[in-house]
């Protein structure tokens, strides 16, 4: 299945890929560091997100302390508003 | 506020709890670091009760509540840490799909494509299970890193989806994902694999037979683009990135067989303001064949699109060195497909505090 895929993604990302390339060989572009404020729940919540201009730091080389605890508390609210419907409801419980 | 399968609001919240030794430091162990992951979460229901979407609203959205170690591995770094070995409880997505820019968003899809999110018995080893894996990672130049991972095949226990279990079982096989990662200054493009060693019932045949047939290959692939398009400062974060993202799953054994997202970021929008961020993001699921025609769809007479999309606009902002505040506005398109189901207009707030 994943062969047929292959070909027209790979081609999509180099086509994407090759002019960026090609532009930071020319020296355009400029060096420096991304603040990775990721807040997904599962890479986020580490601070553990490679920074775009290098390499993934251990977690251990992250903090000056040999020790480091910390702890972060995440609250969502969300809301929307709609009349719900038998339709929709019974749809809801077919399982994905 | 409208659209998806009915009105209301729910609270979320999650909890979490990291211990990293520096055990070189600590116990003179060279090259090692400990680490530890608790998590907690309250397990309210949104997206599956009030909207019917297939992608999430809510990265925080487990819909169990539980209590868990969510992960807990030693790795061991050497030949001048250009490679790193790590053993125990592992999070793939930590390092394998994982979109830097991408992390400013809510929307799950941005924080690892739906095409794997969905696979596996009991998911990948992501938030909120993980499962016990070795993942070996090579610095092969400045530019060009690969990792791999093997991982039990099923994460937790999925008939008691609240406990922290580890379970070896030859039934439950494994997983292996690879990744090749490329970065120069402000670019980063990666493609990775997966492919899970169990057999999986095929979901056309599910519902038809007596005995649901069972395949093997389960599969999928993805590649991401990311990148810095410009900048305030030549060494400052201030400026707008990118990314693009694309996967492909096996459709006979998923429901998604198609992805693709990307979105924009702006750190330090506004004078004084250096470190909020304001993006806006898409990602557009395509189901498989296989799934639209599904016995239990048809079942229930129901039409089934061939996409969903859900389009965020978000801002986060630092308040106090302790307080962030991010509103957040999400609009999703045919949620899960279903023709029926009316597309729903979605505004959260989320709130951080760090101790």
């Amino acid at each position: 299945m994943i062969r047929r895929f292959l070909l027209v993604p790979t081609a999509a990302l180099i086509c994407l890929a090759h002019p960026v390339v090609a532009q930071e060989t020319n020296g355009e572009a400029e060096a420096g560091a991304e603040t990775g404020s990721g807040n997904s729940a599962d890479a986020g919540a580490t601070g553990r997100e490679p920074a775009l201009d290098g390499a993934t730091p251990p977690p251990g080389e992250e903090t000056e302390a040999a020790v480091a605890l910390s702890a972060v508390y995440t609250a969502d609210v969300w809301g929307t508003c709609a009349a719900a419907s038998d339709a929709g409801r019974a749809i809801s419980t077919i399982s994905m | 506020m409208r659209g998806g399968l009915g009105r209301g609001a729910r609270y979320l919240d999650n909890l979490d709890v990291t211990l990293t030794v520096d055990a070189e430091r600590v116990f003179g162990w060279r090259g090692a670091t400990l680490f530890a992951y608790g998590l907690y979460n309250n397990g309210r229901r949104f997206s599956e009760s009030l909207i019917g979407d297939a992608q999430g609203v809510s990265n925080i959205e487990t819909g169990v509540r539980a209590a868990r170690l969510y992960e807990a591995w030693a790795e061991q770094r050497f030949a001048s840490d250009r490679a790193s070995v790590k053993f125990g409880l592992y999070d793939l997505n930590s390092e394998f799909d994982a979109i830097e820019t991408a992390g400013l968003f809510l929307n799950p899809s941005h924080g690892i494509g739906p095409d794997f999110s969905q696979s596996g018995r009991n998911g990948p080893s992501i938030f909120p299970s993980t499962s016990l894996a070795v993942r070996g990672e090579f610095e092969v130049s400045p530019q060009w890193r690969v990792r791999a991972a093997l991982l039990d095949g099923v994460p937790g226990d999925a008939d008691r989806p609240g406990r922290t279990a580890i379970r070896l079982s030859k039934g439950d096989g494994a997983q292996v994902v690879a990744e090749l990662d490329y970065r120069r200054r402000d670019t980063r493009a990666a493609v990775g694999y997966w492919r899970y060693t169990g057999r999986f019932e095929d979901i056309h045949a599910a519902g038809r037979n007596a005995e649901p047939a069972m395949r093997g290959g389960n599969d999928g692939l993805y590649m991401l683009l990311e990148r810095r398009l410009t900048r305030e400062e030549a060494d400052g974060p201030q400026g707008l990135a990118g990314w693009l993202r694309l996967g492909f799953a096996d459709e006979r054994l998923n429901a998604i067989e198609r992805y693709v997202g990307g979105g924009l970021a702006y750190t330090g929008p506004f004078r004084g303001r250096d470190e909020d961020r304001i993006g806006v993001a898409a990602g557009l699921v395509g189901f498989g064949g296989p799934f639209r025609r599904a016995p239990a769809l048809e079942a229930a007479n129901n039409v089934l699109e061939a996409s969903e999309l859900i389009v965020e606009a978000t801002y986060r902002a630092p308040v106090a060195r302790w307080l962030t505040l991010q509103p957040d506005v999400q609009y999703v398109i045919r949620p899960g497909g279903h023709a029926a189901v009316r597309n729903a207009l979605i505004v959260g707030l989320r709130v951080e505090v760090g101790f």
